[in-house]
């Protein structure tokens, strides 16, 4: 039985409104009546389904929410939300949710625990960790950092430098890439451009749903899209091309579209002259990077690689290569190489700071809230290793290498670790690995329900409010699409918190009291959402009101110029297609080729590249407990593996067999869909499924998960996971 | 070898199946059956079709008796009509079970959808029951001439009845199989057959057991014998509906058709078909009744009861082909065969009502007199009735 | 009286299914139970090829066969064209479901065969229902066919369209736009 029935919400008020007519049961209509009855509350918000963050307006009916609807104003949904959207509205009630805090006892089992308990024994262990082993052994670990403001009065007060984002799980090798040689992303303008190519990027399956609305606007105008994707991925079904290639080598690809960009003489060569630096050390290491080189490697003819630079280039500036997310951008050991072809391709036909080509996001500066200062000791190098000297220094040390901690802890470096929001024994590589994070002295699990990081490995699980259930700092909205008009969106409760749960700051404020700060978190949230828009002319009761306010158009096109000179803010204040930091250990700083770390041997009819991808209703490994979504799945054959036909017939594998897939780290079962839609030389799996935790009961042992399969690994240049760098062996039938 | 005893022993342990699965189904609703969304109608709708197909064969037949006034079928008159009650209030026991809602069946009364076969079904049953009640009322009163009348009507309302039973499959427009005019004239052939079935074997085991007064031989012919010859004779005609049937739906016929049709002959609806359908309905009836010795009682009561069996297949398959072969809407689609069932706890309802039917009639026996209470042998007394070999 | 009617421009469709569980969650639907569903169908050899998805649910057709079948008349259509259902005076003969060529409906655990509403508390207000209006490639697009100034008719005029099934005559509310 379900907890929490969608139709219990309203069995209050449809008891009441029925005169038994109907003996057995209460008939539909009369449900159906009762909930039209009741009010409906329109309360705005924003989404936690991804990191897309789109503005919902949740629908509540007697105190329970009912659906959510698309924010109509808010840049990323624009009234549009994904079905993961709604999936994560219904999952407030979901009964895997952690409903209190709990504490692993000796024998391994949770207990629950009160929430007194809780801060004394973590702030007591942490105080002690902290004494002993000093503030750099403690990590936070989070996806994105939003709470960091938060953390970072704990963190100063403790002295540790060890606030790690999942970054490195997810598109560092790209935000790396544009640091170094940009400054700072840009994002493309789809809907005023004429030619785009999606390389590595499923804009329809790792969703922004405006983004995807002005893609289709786009092509419904004329614009013509490429894409480029080893499988036929949902955006691919609305492409005029689907090129498949072979994985691993969009390195080889991009080096070859530059070399007929310039070789040809088709890139703009008076952009390059004012705003490129270091295309001439560019162009020596790639002359000989040809299409007929390239078409060896990637397997697209070198016919057509001329073809597509030159169509690229006909349509500059309103043409570019999508800058991409997560595809190619933590999967290889070339990927910051790959990254920064990106670039280095949109600024040979220089579309950047033009419309239909590469634009910034607009946007505004928020207030502080004036706080006392902390003081504490003084904080060591990164226990990561990310931006330290003689260890990964060309790491961006704000995101920090997330699937190294466990390792760490293993080394004895780490002795406390905070997993907040964040699922690194499924998100990161290597589970067995991963699982060495509860060695640790101290594991606390901030997540909302029993995901494997909370049930394999936490000492004390802590619920944070669910986020229908929290305010929150209000969010710029920003990335992956461009706009003129600045945004801010506000999190805000819509429904009354339905577990014994707190928001982030009384729960860092307990610990911090735990260990005897009295006085580290001195405001509420409301305080600092109050001082964060007070710069900007609006009152805390408007933007409840509203959800997400926009503002007056402030982006202008045009290289951003300080008196008269590029001012990106890069060493030359031009592109750099050489980047300094990478210029390390005699490395150079601008892309070549660089080869994979492994290739499957195609002289083996049993040997695969694993690849992975985002379905459209599943977001990371965070859906495959709801209910709704994997319903989804079972409907459309969504756990299955991509396998091509031709490869398949081989090994005689059918359509809906079981397989037995082998890494060097594990073996497993899998079912195979068989089809034409994927490259002979991988196969892919759905990112989501192979959920570990029992506790997650729908999750639990449905699929497998890419991340069962590949070795902790560290991409040198911008510390990712690499996760396709790995061969599988696969055979036909059960293990 | 027989007697009420043993039938109602039998008729109890079916009923207990009964019980059990219709308590299932009225617990687990859809669940408790082999249907889904898209095989919505399966077992029950053709154990329905079934047990109403027996009653309209009974009473057709029968009313060869008193209606047509053909001398030979009197005997059988008041049993067969018993039998055509008994297993009408069993197709109707069925049908309520299979119906999500069957309360809401008021509503056929308040707000008739009339362009509905089902509504039509609904009204034509309900008349014919009333019908049957009445004339059996009458018969038992002797009062005959009434009785006949009343007669009149049930033979038209049982064709009637059948035939739009017929049409609730046939004028589905989604269904290519059932689509059209085949269905309705099919199943009145079929139900002949099926009341030639049950009369063959209700008579062969009144006879074995003493059960009636009355003379079962005519004109030196037995009656089952009769009765044999002329389910022979609907056998040859269903086999020619059937081969029609079949013929034409793999010959070019509407998207959908010739799936269906190859459903039966070869795929998974195969086994069904050519063991039930095929052999126990017709093949082996019809080879025991043409061989030598084909018509002694014996014989026809063995065909009977196979080609009892065969028909309540023939329905479920007649069901499920019309259903099995999955929509497609996409050009270039294949279209694949859909998984369709008989549950168990359908299993135990059909069983059940067949307990039913005989409970219903045994308990007819007992309290009315069946016999024929006049008098007009024409030769041959019981104790000069043919020995069995 | 507005005459309703939907448009479906399935050649945008990526297969997110938002409209799916937009539609559930607005109808208080169970997680197994749908008014709506996609069509998925691969064609071609590797590298050569296509997919199409096709978005479906009930088309709210003009000439009926599940209104004209229902003993109760608990399946009804209404004057602006939407086919509804009474719960209330269903019998759960499941005839609608053996009549329906589009397999639009599916039994709920009441034993009613239920299908997609069309939504008239949004279609009244002149507004999208949930599956169109969640939906970030704007597939579909209600609208009345009466208005001659309503999206729906701009669309209608300025593509060719199908509807599915014309041979069965049963006259579909649905058009999908022909790519
Ligand atoms: N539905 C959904 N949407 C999401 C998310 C989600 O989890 N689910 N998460 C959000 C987040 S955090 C992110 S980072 C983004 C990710 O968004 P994307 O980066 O677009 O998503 P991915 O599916 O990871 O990768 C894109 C494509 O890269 C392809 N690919 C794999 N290997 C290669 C290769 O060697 N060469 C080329 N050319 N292509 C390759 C995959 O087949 C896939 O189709 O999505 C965001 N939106
Ligand atoms: N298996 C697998 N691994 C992946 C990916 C994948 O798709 N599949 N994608 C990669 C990419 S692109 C990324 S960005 C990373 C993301 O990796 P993670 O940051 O680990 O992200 P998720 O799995 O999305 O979510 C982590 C946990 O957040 C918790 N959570 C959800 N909402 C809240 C909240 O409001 N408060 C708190 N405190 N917790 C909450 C949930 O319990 C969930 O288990 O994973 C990378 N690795
Ligand atoms: S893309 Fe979907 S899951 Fe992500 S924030 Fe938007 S609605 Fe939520
Ligand atoms: S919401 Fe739109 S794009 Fe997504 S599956 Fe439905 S129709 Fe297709
Ligand atoms: S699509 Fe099916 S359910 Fe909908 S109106 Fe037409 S026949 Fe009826
Ligand atoms: S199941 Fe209900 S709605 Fe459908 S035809 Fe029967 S009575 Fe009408
Ligand atoms: S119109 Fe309403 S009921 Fe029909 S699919 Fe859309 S949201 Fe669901
Ligand atoms: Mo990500």
């Amino acid at each position: 039985m379900r907890q929490f029935n969608r139709r219990t919400f309203l069995k209050a008020s449809a008891a009441a409104a029925v005169v038994s007519s109907v003996p057995l049961y209460v008939s539909f209509n009369n449900y159906k009546k009762a909930a039209e009855d009741a009010t409906v509350h329109k309360i705005p918000s924003f989404c936690q389904g991804c990191t897309s963050y789109c503005g919902i307006i949740a629908h509540v009916k007697n105190d329970r929410l009912w659906k959510i609807e698309g924010h109509p104003i808010h840049l990323k949904s624009r009234g549009h939300l994904c079905a993961r959207g709604h999936g994560m509205a219904d999952y407030a009630y979901s009964k895997d949710r952690i409903q209190h805090p709990w504490k692993r006892g000796d024998n391994g089992e949770f207990e629950k625990i009160s929430w007194d308990q809780a801060f004394k024994e973590i702030g007591e262990k942490l105080k002690d960790i902290v004494k002993k082993y000093s503030g750099n052994s403690v990590v936070w670990m989070e996806h994105g950092s939003h709470r960091k403001p938060y953390v970072d009065r704990l963190f100063d007060k403790i002295g540790s430098p060890n606030f790690v984002t999942q970054y490195s799980t997810c598109f560092n090798s790209k935000t790396n890439a544009w640091q170094q040689m940009v400054g700072g992303t840009l994002s493309g303008d789809h809907q005023k451009s004429k030619y785009i190519i999606f390389e590595g990027r499923n804009f329809a399956g790792g969703i922004v749903p405006n983004g995807m609305n002005l893609i289709t606007k786009a092509k419904e105008q004329g614009t013509k899209i490429l894409v480029i994707d080893p499988r036929y991925s949902e955006i691919a079904k609305i492409a005029d091309e689907w090129l498949p290639i072979r994985p691993g080598t969009d390195l080889a690809f991009r080096l070859a579209m530059a070399n007929v960009l310039i070789s040809e003489g088709l890139y703009d060569k008076v952009f390059v002259k004012k705003y490129v630096d270091g295309f001439d050390e560019f162009w020596k290491y790639n002359k000989h990077n040809t299409p007929e080189w390239a078409e060896e490697i990637t397997g697209i003819s070198a016919q057509k690689i001329r073809e597509i630079a030159r169509e690229f280039a006909k349509n500059a500036p309103q043409a570019f290569i999508e800058p991409g997310w997560h595809g190619l951008h933590a999967h290889y050991l070339n990927s910051t190489q790959t990254a920064q072809m990106a670039i280095i391709l949109n600024a040979l036909v220089g579309n950047f700071y033009q419309r239909g080509g590469l634009m910034p996001s607009a946007t505004v500066t928020l207030g502080h809230l004036e706080l006392p200062e902390v003081f504490g000791p003084e904080k060591g190098d990164r226990v990561d290793g990310a931006g330290v000297d003689g260890e990964f220094k060309t790491v961006e040390p704000a995101r920090g290498i997330s699937h190294l901690i466990a390792n760490k802890v293993a080394e004895g470096k780490v002795k406390a670790v905070f997993v907040c929001n964040n699922n690194p024994l499924r998100t990161s590589p290597s589970p067995e690995e991963q699982k060495q994070l509860k060695d640790a002295d101290l594991v606390v699990s901030i997540n909302i329900d029993w995901n494997e990081t909370s049930y394999h490995a936490a000492h004390y699980i802590l619920p944070e409010h669910y986020y229908l259930e929290r305010y929150e700092h209000p969010y710029t909205v920003s990335g992956h699409i461009t706009h003129e008009h600045p945004q801010i969106a506000l999190r805000q409760p819509v429904i009354k918190p339905l577990h014994d749960s707190k928001n982030i700051i009384d729960i860092l404020d307990g610990i911090a009291k735990g260990m005897g700060y009295n006085d580290l978190y001195p405001f509420t949230v409301e305080d600092d959402i109050k001082a964060a828009i007070a710069p900007l002319g609006i009152t805390f009761e408007q933007l409840k009101k509203a959800g997400t306010i926009e503002f007056p158009a402030t982006l202008k096109t045009g290289f951003p110029i300080n008196k008269g000179k590029p001012a990106l803010k890069t060493k030359s204040g031009k592109i750099q297609f050489s980047a300094e930091l990478f210029k390390l250990d005699g490395k150079i700083g601008v892309p070549t080729w660089i080869a994979p770390k492994v290739m499957p041997d195609s002289s083996k009819a049993d040997e695969f590249r694993l690849i992975h991808g985002k379905q459209p209703w599943h977001s990371h490994a965070m859906t495959n407990n709801n209910n709704y979504l994997m319903a989804m799945s079972e409907r459309y054959d969504g756990m299955s593996m991509w396998m091509n036909t031709a490869r398949a017939n081989k090994l005689g594998i059918k359509n809906g067999d079981t397989v037995t897939m082998e890494s060097s780290i594990a073996k497993k079962e899998v079912k195979v869909k068989v089809t034409e839609l994927i490259h002979p030389d991988c196969v892919w799996v759905p990112s989501t499924y192979g959920g570990y935790s029992p506790k997650n009961t729908t999750a639990y042992n449905v699929g497998v998960n890419f991340n069962d399969f590949i070795p902790v690994m560290v991409e040198p240049w911008s510390g990712s996971t690499m996760s396709q760098e790995v061969v599988v062996k696969i055979r036909k039938g059960a293990m | 070898m027989f007697n009420r005893k043993t039938g109602l022993i039998i008729a109890g342990i079916l009923i207990v199946f009964g019980l059990v699965g219709a308590l299932n189904i009225l617990i687990h609703g859809e669940h408790a059956m082999g249907t889904n969304n898209k095989v919505p109608w399966g077992a029950m709708i053709a154990g329905y079709v079934f047990f109403v197909g027996a009653s309209a064969g009974l009473s057709i037949v029968s009313s060869l008796g008193h209606v047509f006034k053909i001398e030979r079928f009197e005997v059988i008159g008041k049993r067969a009509l018993v039998g055509g009650i008994a297993t009408l209030l069993m197709g109707f026991v069925v049908i309520a079970l299979e119906l999500g809602k069957p309360f809401n069946m008021i509503y056929i009364l308040f707000s008739p959808g009339i362009s509905s076969a089902i509504f039509w079904m609904g009204a034509l049953y309900g008349t014919l029951l009333v019908l049957l009640l009445a004339e059996f009322y009458f018969v038992i009163k002797g009062k005959h001439a009434i009785a006949s009348t009343i007669g009149i009507f049930v033979v038209i309302a049982d064709v009637a009845a059948h035939s739009n039973l017929g049409a609730v499959f046939g004028n589905s427009v989604a269904r290519s199989f059932w689509n059209g005019p085949f269905i309705p004239i099919y199943l009145i052939v079929l139900a002949i057959l099926l009341g030639l079935g049950v009369l063959a074997v209700m008579f062969y085991i009144i006879d074995k057991t003493n059960a009636t007064k009355d003379s079962l031989v005519y004109r030196n012919e037995h009656i089952v014998s009769i009765i044999g010859k002329l389910m022979a004779l609907f056998i040859v005609i269903s086999f020619f509906f059937m081969f029609w049937k079949l013929f034409t739906s793999t010959y070019g016929a509407a998207p959908g058709q010739y799936e269906a049709a190859m459903a039966l002959l070869a795929g998974p609806l195969s086994f069904n078909f050519w063991v039930f359908d095929v052999l126990l309905m017709m093949v082996i009836p019809f080879i025991l009744l043409m061989t030598k010795n084909g018509f002694q009682p014996q014989r026809v009561f063995l065909a009977g009861i196979l080609t009892i069996i065969g028909n309540l297949f023939v329905r479920i398959d007649l069901v499920f082909a019309g259903e099995i072969v999955e929509f497609t809407f996409l050009p270039g689609q294949e279209s694949q065969y859909l998984h369709a069932f008989v549950s168990w706890s359908e299993w135990g309802v059909l069983l059940g009502a067949i307990g039913g039917s005989i409970l219903i009639y045994l308990l007819a026996e007992k309290y009315f007199n069946l016999d024929e209470e006049h008098e007009h042998h024409h030769g041959e007394s019981k104790a000069n009735k043919p020995v069995e070999a | 009286m507005a005459r309703y009617g939907l448009v479906i421009d399935d050649s945008k469709c990526t297969g997110c299914t938002a409209c799916t569980i937009a539609c559930q969650l607005h109808n208080n639907l169970e997680p197994e139970m749908t008014y709506n569903r996609l069509e998925i169908l691969e064609t071609g050899t590797y590298p050569n090829v296509k997919m199409d998805i096709m978005p479906m649910q009930c088309m709210h057709c003009d000439n009926a066969p599940c209104v004209s079948v229902c003993p109760t008349q608990a399946t009804y259509k209404r004057e602006d064209g939407i086919v509804a259902i009474d719960y209330d005076k269903c019998i759960g003969c499941k005839y609608c479901m053996t009549a329906c060529p589009y397999d639009a409906r599916k039994l709920n655990e009441e034993r009613v065969p239920v299908k997609c509403r069309w939504c008239p508390e949004y279609l009244e207000k002149g507004e999208q229902p949930p599956c169109a209006a969640t939906c970030m490639n704007d597939v579909r697009v209600f609208g009345d066919l009466d208005d001659p100034n309503s999206k729906i008719n701009k669309i209608l005029a300025e593509n060719e369209v199908v509807s599915l099934l014309p041979e069965k005559g049963t006259k579909p509310s649905i058009f999908y736009v022909k790519k």
